[in-house]
């Protein structure tokens, strides 16, 4: 025991004098794994329900409302109020977490956004205007180039492969 | 990836190995992550590799994806763990 406590001074020491490379394991606590990729997706979710509430609420003018329907509308709204809910928590890690002086001062402008993000999340939960839910996606895509921006890392935006089908900000990575 | 490792050990590894196993410690260079010291969960045939944690706060082997051989920096030879608080280092 005394062997490898010695062991670990000699390396220590050397470490001190010529810093070894630091390797991450990534846990949870505490690693810094922030990705904006879940607010994205949830982002998503709540645009796919506003659509699906806007088809039920054509049908509902016409007075054609079954009541397998009405139980559908009512987990759509549910789902909604979840994901935007999300998307707001999301966001807020990661700019409370994630983002400090240096970030905050080479992109001043992530205050106001996320601010806005947090307004506009809490319209997507209050009514079900479908402007609600892509104004929340361009907002979020902005957050998200920021985010790589400084990490670093190139970004584009995609149109995602499944519904809604719209322009999404991944990042470019490379092995 | 604690208990095996905790935040402080040291590690040293090898670019030099004959084979990789399943349970190896290895370094690797993440696209997204950059350099990370996970363990091997699992080589398939065609030679790509899936690394896990050693707890249930990891990345899973999903988040991290599969690995390259080319990734890899170096599989883990020696650990040198930091002391606990019962055995201090005298300075």
């Amino acid at each position: 025991m005394r062997k490898l406590t010695m062991m670990y001074k000699v390396l220590s020491t050397v470490d001190k004098f010529n810093a070894f490379k630091v390797a991450s394991a990534h846990c949870d606590i505490p690693c810094g794994i922030y990705d904006p990729s879940s607010a994205q997706i949830a982002t998503l979710s709540v645009i796919r329900a506003l659509n699906l509430i806007q088809e039920l609420q054509e049908l509902s003018e016409k007075g054609k409302l079954s009541l397998q329907q009405h139980a559908k509308l009512v987990r759509l709204v549910d789902m909604k109020e979840v994901h935007a809910e999300q998307v707001k928590n999301e966001i807020r890690i990661i700019w409370g977490d994630y983002f400090k002086k240096p970030q905050c001062d080479e992109y001043p402008q992530i205050h106001g956004l996320v601010h806005s993000i947090l307004q506009i999340g809490s319209k997507c939960r209050q009514d079900t205007e479908q402007e609600n839910g892509l104004e929340l996606l361009n907002l979020v895509n902005q957050f998200a180039e920021i985010f790589w921006a400084t990490k670093g890392k190139k970004t584009a935006r995609v149109k995602c492969p499944y519904p809604p089908e719209l322009l999404v900000v991944y990042p470019v990575l490379s092995q | 990836m604690a208990p095996l490792l905790r935040e402080g050990d040291f590690v040293i590894i090898s670019s030099f190995y004959r084979q990789l196993c399943v349970c190896d410690l290895v370094v690797i260079q993440h696209a997204l992550y950059g350099c990370m010291i996970k363990k091997i969960k699992s080589i398939t045939q065609s030679d790509e590799i899936y690394l896990q944690g050693e707890n249930g706060s990891s990345l899973t082997s999903r988040q991290i994806g599969k690995v390259s051989r080319s990734a890899i920096k170096g599989k883990v030879i020696f650990k040198s763990s930091k002391p606990t608080s019962n055995e201090p280092i005298k300075s």
